[in-house]
Formats: structure tokens, C-alpha cells, sequence
């Protein structure tokens, strides 16, 4: 049995939350993330941000059922302290350890630096050095300065299937999937839904916020439960059932449907 | 707060501030706007032939809006033809809180022999964010190796060149050179305008419309440079 400091991770979680707003660096590292296993066919991984009732909370990311939990640090001078004080990076990666441990996850955990790699591997406590490792990032100041680092660049010119100089299509689709990173857009979803998503908004294929809430209003109304997602809208309706692509000339076909028989027909 | 000079002299002093005033002022013309900017444009081309000794073979580049009257502007200080590259962009606000903005490239019209200059000028009738900047560079940085880039703008806001050399690595920075009259240090948060700036959104004062009637709108002088005609310019709002 592990016990669980729920206090301490509530007040982890909270201080996560807030912060990560001005905490760019983690959402560099994750766009990175993302193009890398989507440069390595690994397009079925699935992200979240600040992971609740976990240790190393910053990034998890679920891939071919392992749980990799990244700790991300731009901080000059960071050490592991001790695995008995709370609030160091050792006591975080044991607890999450013994955690997913006790929950039979594999797993990984990661801790993410901009500087100091070599001294963090080398003072990796003893307890944690099977199931950590610690990978460096540079920190750039803003999105661009990523595209012209000739490691990220060629991660991301792989993942969309470009040569050497295309700078100006990676940088638009690397700030694009950026902001989505940074607006919540990606969480939980697979690397897949997510160049989905950017190239549709690139694309002007992206659904108006305002038609999808009109559409989840009516639908709603008219008693269907309904969930949308990637442009698609999953539905179902006393025994009816279906998903439905929402295409420009679909939604104007929903929005004028004005009862039940008529709306099920457009759906299919 | 205020508005600071810079490259005003002598011999363009009067046209400069005249043009900007003009800019700025209340119920301005869409004809009297737009004539404005061909004079900050031809004076900015002077400050720059003054400036520079060597610019080699030059490469105009601009967005649509600007290409008419501005850069042409630019155009008529030189004695020589030089190639040009128009982009019609779009911009996308990805996300608020960090502000993140894209200005994607909709369109473009880059002359047959413009990738192989010496400098890149490229003139914009304000910088602010340095979005649009920002993107004309990196479509551009791989197509054409210039030894030097110009950026020319009536009006600059004051964090703006900092802000752009923030977005490129030192071997594309140590290229950059500015030509600017007015940097202005005000903006206004939730338009993003910069006052007193160009004296508000430039495509609806030139006549232009919106965002999106803008990127319709077929500058005459690509008209001319691609299909030989001349005629006069079409107004995609009136």
C-alpha cells in the first residue's frame, strides 16, 4: 500500500496550474515532443498537461501503454535535493516512482532541463536511476528561435514530411500547433488529432466556435447527447446513434433541421 | 509617451511630418491617405539610397496593401527597376493568454529574377507585433541569401525591432538594418493599435475594406509587373 499525499499534490497541482500560463518552456518542450513521435510514426501518443494526483506532474504522455511523466525546469542551478524533503526534484520522481509502481504502470519519468544535463544524470539518486533519465531542451525566447535550431527543425520538417529550407511552413504550422498547445487544445488528444486539427485551421477548414455551440445548443435542445471532436460530431438519440463529419455544407444543414425526424435524417 | 524622429532632414523635413500628420488626422480621404504613404515611401527610399552606399541588386518586398502606394513610393526614389514580392497575408489569433498570433500567407507575387539580390528591403506602413515581418522573412530566408535586410516603415512602435530580432538566430539578425521617421512608444492593448501609429486599421483608410476584402484586392502594380497592363486600380471596397 502507497500512500498518497493528497495535500501536497492538490497544492503541486494548483501551483502547476497557475504557472503554466507564463511557462512557455514546457510548451516548447511539448510541441517538440509531439513532432518527435510524430517524426517517429509514433502518431497514437496521447499528451496531457499538468497530470492531477501525480509527483512529476508537468507532462504526461501515454504511448504503447507506458506512462511517460516529464518534470520541465528552465531553472539555472537545479539540484535533486533529498528524497525525505518535500518539494525537490528526488522526492517528486521516488513518490512517483513507488506510485506507479504500486499501480503496476509501466512508466518512465523524465526531468527536462534547459541547462546543467550532465551534473543532474551524474547526481541522480540511487533509488530513482532505473526508472529516470534526464534529457536537456534549449530555451529559446519564443517559438521561432525553435525553428531555426537545426535539431528541432529537422524533427519538424520530418514529421511534416519537408525538405531542409522550408522555414516559413514549419514556423506557420509550429506556431499554430504552439498556440493550440498553449490555448489547452491538445490535452488528451493523440499526436495524430493534433496535425489533424492544425491543418484544418491552416487549411480554413476549422469549425467556427460560435456554429459548433449554435449546433451543441439545437442538438441539446432536441434531447440528443452528443460529443464532438476533430470536426466530428458523435450522436445519439433514444436507440439512433452515429458520427457525423462537420463539414460547412452539414452544418448548415443542421442548423435548419428544426425537429427530431428531420435532424436524425441530416445526420446520416 | 510620445512619439520620437528619426532620418528627418532638411530636404524631406516638410513632406515627412506633413505625411504623417496626414495619416493620423480625423475623416482623412482614403485618396489623401494613400497619397501619404507614396510620400513616406518615396522619402524613405531617399533616406536609404542616402544611408547605404552599396546596395547592390535590390529586392522590394511588401504586403498587398502597401504595394500601390508605399512601396511604390519606395520604388520611385530609385533609379533603377528592382524586383518585387507582394504577399497577401491572413492573421490568426491562436490563442490569447500567451498572446500568439499567425500571419499566414495567402497569396504571393515574387518577380522572375527577384531571389538572386544583394538586399532585401522590406517596407511595411507600420510595425508593431513584427507578425507580418516575421513570416515575409522566413518565406524569404530560403529563397534568396541577401547580404543585407532593410526594414523600412513610416512608423514603428518602440519594442518592435527588438522584438523581431528576438525571432531569428545572430546570422540573420547581423543582416538587419532599420529605416524608419516616427517610433511611437503607446499602444492600445485590446486593438493592438499603436497611437498615434498610422492612424488605425490601414486597409480600411486606404480604401481597401476588411481583412479578408483586402486579400482580394490585385495591387496594380503586380497587375502591371505580371500581365504588362495598365489600368486603373480597382477598389475592392467603395
Amino acid at each position: 500500500m502507497v500512500e498518497i499525499d493528497r495535500e501536497y499534490l492538490i497544492r503541486k497541482h494548483r501551483g502547476g496550474e497557475s504557472s503554466k500560463k507564463g511557462n512557455l518552456f514546457e510548451a516548447y518542450f511539448a510541441v517538440y515532443q509531439i513532432l518527435l513521435l510524430m517524426s517517429q510514426g509514433k502518431s497514437e501518443a496521447r499528451f496531457f498537461s499538468q497530470v492531477e494526483e501525480a509527483y512529476v506532474d508537468d507532462m504526461l504522455i501515454l504511448l504503447d501503454g507506458c506512462s511517460v511523466y516529464h518534470q520541465i525546469k528552465d531553472v539555472k542551478a537545479l539540484s535533486w535535493g533529498k528524497i525525505e524533503s518535500k518539494k525537490t526534484l528526488a522526492y517528486d520522481f521516488y513518490h512517483q516512482s513507488e506510485l506507479c509502481q504500486y499501480r503496476k504502470e509501466k512508466f518512465l519519468l523524465k526531468l527536462v532541463v534547459s541547462s546543467g544535463h550532465d551534473k543532474l544524470k551524474q547526481n541522480m539518486p540511487a533509488d530513482i536511476k532505473e526508472v529516470s533519465d534526464v534529457e536537456v531542451f534549449p530555451a529559446y525566447t519564443n517559438i521561432n528561435r525553435y525553428i531555426f535550431d537545426s535539431r528541432f527543425y529537422s524533427v519538424a520538417a520530418k514529421a511534416m514530411g519537408l525538405g531542409d529550407r522550408e522555414h516559413y511552413a514549419v514556423s506557420t504550422f509550429v506556431t499554430m500547433l504552439f498556440g493550440k498547445w498553449c490555448g489547452g487544445q491538445c490535452e488528451g488528444k493523440t499526436v495524430e488529432s493534433m496535425f489533424l486539427d492544425v491543418k484544418r485551421t491552416l487549411s480554413g477548414e476549422s469549425i467556427d466556435e460560435k456554429t459548433l455551440e449554435k449546433i451543441s445548443k439545437l442538438l441539446c435542445k432536441m434531447g440528443f447527447a452528443i460529443e464532438i471532436g476533430d470536426s466530428i460530431l458523435h450522436w445519439e438519440y433514444q436507440g439512433f446513434g452515429g458520427e457525423t463529419e462537420l463539414t460547412e455544407s452539414k452544418m448548415e444543414e443542421i442548423l435548419a433541421s428544426n425537429d427530431v425526424e428531420s435532424m436524425i435524417n441530416v445526420l446520416y | 509617451m510620445g512619439r520620437l524622429y528619426e532620418n528627418i532632414n532638411r530636404a524631406n523635413e516638410a513632406e515627412v511630418r506633413a505625411a504623417l500628420n496626414t495619416l493620423v488626422t480625423d475623416g482623412v480621404s482614403s485618396p489623401d491617405y494613400r497619397n501619404a504613404f507614396f510620400a513616406l515611401g518615396h522619402a524613405l527610399g531617399e533616406v536609404i539610397c542616402g544611408r547605404f552606399n552599396s546596395l547592390g541588386k535590390v529586392l522590394l518586398v511588401c504586403a498587398s496593401e502597401d504595394a500601390d502606394w508605399l512601396a511604390k513610393g519606395v520604388l520611385s526614389a530609385f533609379p533603377e527597376k528592382m524586383p518585387l514580392a507582394v504577399f497577401w497575408s491572413k492573421r490568426l489569433r491562436i490563442c490569447d493568454a500567451p498572446k500568439i498570433e499567425i500571419s499566414p500567407i495567402v497569396k504571393s507575387y515574387i518577380d522572375p529574377d527577384a531571389f538572386s539580390c544583394d538586399t532585401m528591403i522590406i517596407v511595411k506602413s507600420i510595425i508593431s507585433t513584427s507578425c507580418v515581418v516575421k513570416t515575409q522573412i522566413n518565406y524569404l530566408v530560403d529563397k534568396t541569401n541577401p547580404k543585407q535586410i532593410i526594414i523600412a516603415a513610416p512608423v514603428m512602435y518602440k519594442g518592435a525591432k527588438s522584438n523581431l530580432e528576438a525571432e531569428f538566430p545572430e546570422e540573420i539578425t547581423s543582416k538587419f538594418s532599420y529605416c524608419t521617421f516616427a517610433i511611437d512608444d503607446e499602444r492600445d492593448e485590446s486593438t493592438g493599435a499603436v497611437i498615434p501609429g498610422v492612424g488605425g486599421m490601414v486597409y480600411d483608410k486606404l480604401g481597401l475594406g476588411g481583412v479578408m476584402q483586402k486579400n482580394s484586392y490585385m495591387p496594380q502594380i503586380v497587375r502591371e509587373r505580371a500581365f504588362g497592363k495598365v489600368s486603373k486600380p480597382k477598389m475592392a471596397c467603395v
